[in-house]
């Protein structure tokens, strides 16, 4: 799965989301992605990653995917991160 | 039909403020990952924290794994709820979110 693939990929989350994704190794299958979705709002870390995760399911399962790095962000929250 | 033992883990859970599920122990930890959020629960200020050994009792790793449909160790739970893993809660914590969750 190239970069661009996963960026579009993880978009589909919601509208207004917004993926940046970083190809750690070179080899197009560890990944982290910084992820910023008004559908973050009020959830748990974990249901956040959990519904990233059932994006690339297949991709994951089938080994494609090796490894995601995941950090989730509501829009609020990535506002008060960057103090913009 | 669900894992035998799945009453046992919401035994443990559900009585406990806070438990991790690890290798090894909080004071003797047998994996790095387990180590840490050992270090990040404590360093939230985590008193009672009640460790599982899941290298000692494989049946139990088994129905845990079956009740959170997550696959590795460690696991944490707070007030009953599965919170994530290693990677997760150490983000909650700088991010404050976890000190947040454990006074409420």
């Amino acid at each position: 799965m190239t970069p661009e693939q996963l960026k579009a990929r993880l978009e589909t989350l919601a509208p207004g989301t917004v993926a940046e994704v970083m190809d750690l190794t070179g080899t197009q299958d560890h990944y982290q992605a910084i992820i910023v979705s008004p559908a973050f709002e009020g959830k748990l870390m974990i249901h956040q990653h959990r519904a990233v995760f059932k994006l690339v399911q297949a991709e994951v399962d089938s080994g494609e995917v090796h490894a995601l790095t995941l950090k989730t962000f509501t829009p609020e929250q990535y506002k008060a991160l960057v103090g913009s | 039909m669900a894992h035998p033992l799945r009453s046992k883990v919401e035994e443990i859970t559900q009585n406990n403020p806070v438990v991790i599920f690890m290798k090894g122990t909080p004071d003797f930890p047998q994996c790095g990952f387990s180590a840490r959020a050992v270090q990040v629960l404590r360093a939230a200020g985590v008193t009672k924290l009640v460790g599982v050994d899941v290298l000692s009792d494989d049946p139990l790793w088994e129905a845990l794994e079956e009740a959170t449909e997550w696959p590795t160790v460690p696991q944490i739970f707070i007030q009953g709820q599965f919170v994530g893993g290693c990677d997760i809660v150490t983000e909650m914590f700088e991010r404050g979110d976890l000190q947040k969750m454990l006074q409420g």
